[in-house]
């Protein structure tokens, strides 16, 4: 096994927050802000759960909770929720999902889809039972399905960017994803 | 949560796991505060845009004009039947704008005939939008104006002909404006011309709702919306929108106010509508007069009148 630097990891580490502030930098562009009948994937989650599954070691739980609480804040949700959600689904995705050596993309995809709609689901659940108001079910439905349905593509795209994924369990990694 | 038989041998594993409790813990706690107490918490974001999204401003607006700019190119395309329609619809306005012209005339001289003078409290700062909601399930924009220009809370937000919504959170160079089609905006409106009092509630749709009317007969489509003063949010008479009627029978604003393209917003300063609460001293006694006394002085306050007259 080739050893990660830990300069690439770091590198890459500031990657995974500059991409994630570029797509909340596009979602926050004023483009359209008439109410729309759909929702848009959330593809700031596939990447994090994309990265957890594939190269644990680029996406520290400190800073995919630094950057799901950044876009908790600046999307207008509650605060935290959303975060605390998105951290619990990656580290299950990281530790309990099959491991990314030995199990195929499609395997890698139906795990990451049921995490991601649980965490929807859940998400909406307790928002329900705050009796926090909530928009209408069709435009979380279809967040939900366009969210599952591009994972693949962000999965590719990564896989292009980042090159093959790190061993899940070597030693370098398990170092470097100590904090 | 990570209970892994690989990693517990690992003297890292039971300090990450410690660091994902604390974090879990932390991020729980943030969301129950903000349940307990949201004002708090909203003030705690407003900050957090306000340090971050003006930073990213000079990226945002040129990007923002690119993409406008292509559409405006695809719009190009359809010229020649643009043409045709504005020339038609140039036929159409050329007819109000004489009806307007005199309107214009006889109000003006209208009003220098009662010397009225109009409201001079009412007067606005203009904003730019700088980013919109970022998500789906909220209907709000950003604006590059805030505290430091005096901005408070709950002034009323229009575009030049109709309401857009109200400022909710400012931090030092930003306010958030909450639009009308948010699920979050309730605002107390009146139907004219038939004077109907309802609350107009956004739905996360293009047309907000018409909620609470005292009697739908009266309401047809194409009324006109206009907000009343109630609540003292807003001052009263800005145009909402008109009437219309969904598909399912429910009546629905149209807004005046061009929500899908949202680029400068007018801020209206709004200092509170004055209530008045005693009758004044002008127009009738002061209620704490006894009641017996002014019988007798009307009476010899009559007598004089009617004696005067009858001289004259």
């Amino acid at each position: 096994m080739e050893p990660i630097s830990p300069a690439r990891i770091w590198f890459f580490r500031f990657c995974y927050a500059g991409v994630a502030l570029l797509i909340l930098f596009a979602q926050l562009l004023p483009l359209d802000t008439a109410p729309r009948s759909w929702a848009a994937p959330d593809v700031l989650m596939c990447l994090t759960m994309a990265w957890c599954v594939r190269w644990p070691a680029y996406a520290p739980v400190w800073l995919v909770a630094l950057v799901a609480l950044i876009a908790d804040l600046l999307l207008q949700r509650p605060p935290g929720l959303m975060a605390l959600l998105i951290v619990a689904g990656s580290e299950y995705l990281r530790y309990r999902a099959t491991g990314p050596n030995q199990s195929g993309a499609v395997i890698e995809w139906m795990s990451a889809a049921l995490v991601m709609g649980a965490i929807f689901i859940v998400y909406r659940l307790v928002l329900g039972m705050l009796g926090v108001g909530q928009a209408q079910v069709g435009l979380m439905l279809t967040q939900i399905l366009g969210t599952i349905l591009v994972y693949p593509l962000v999965a590719l795209l990564c896989r292009v960017a980042l090159g093959d994924p790190a061993p899940v369990a070597s030693e370098t990694e398990r170092k470097a994803s100590r904090i | 949560m990570a209970k892994d038989s690989g990693q517990t041998t690992d003297y890292a594993g039971p300090l990450r796991r410690l660091l994902l409790i604390v974090i879990c813990v932390a991020l729980f706690g943030l969301f129950l505060f903000w349940r307990i107490d949201s004002p708090r918490v909203e003030r705690l974001r407003a900050q957090v845009i306000d340090r971050l999204v003006p930073n990213m401003d000079w990226a945002m607006a040129p990007v923002t004009g690119l993409v406008n700019l292509g559409r405006d190119f695809q719009s190009y395309r359809r010229l020649a039947e643009q043409n045709q329609e504005l020339r038609s619809e140039l036929r159409q306005m050329q007819a109000w704008k004489e009806a307007a012209l005199q309107l214009e005339q006889e109000n003006a001289r209208l009003l220098d005939l009662n010397n009225v003078r109009l409201d001079p409290r009412l007067t606005y700062i203009t904003g730019v939008v700088m980013a919109d909601a970022g998500s789906p399930f909220r209907q709000s924009v950003l604006l590059n104006v805030g505290s430091r220009d005096g901005i408070v809370d709950g002034w009323a937000t229009m575009d030049g002909i109709g309401l857009v919504g109200r400022i909710s959170g400012t931090g030092r160079n930003s306010s958030r404006v909450l639009l009308i089609t948010d699920a979050a905006s309730v605002i107390p409106a009146i139907i004219q011309p038939s004077g109907q009092k309802a609350l107009v509630a956004g739905d996360n749709t293009n047309a907000p709702m018409i909620d609470f009317l005292e009697n739908r007969d009266l309401v047809r489509p194409n009324d006109r919306v206009v907000t009343t003063g109630d609540g003292k949010v807003f001052p009263a008479g800005l145009l909402i929108g008109h009437v219309v009627e969904d598909r399912a029978g429910n009546m629905r604003v149209r807004p005046s106010a061009d929500l899908s393209r949202l680029e400068y917003l007018r801020i209206l300063r709004h200092h509170g509508t004055e209530a008045i609460s005693d009758p004044g001293g002008l127009v009738a006694p002061a209620p704490a007069a006894p009641v017996e006394e002014p019988k007798p002085e009307t009476a010899e306050g009559a007598e004089p009148t009617a004696t005067e007259d009858g001289e004259g």
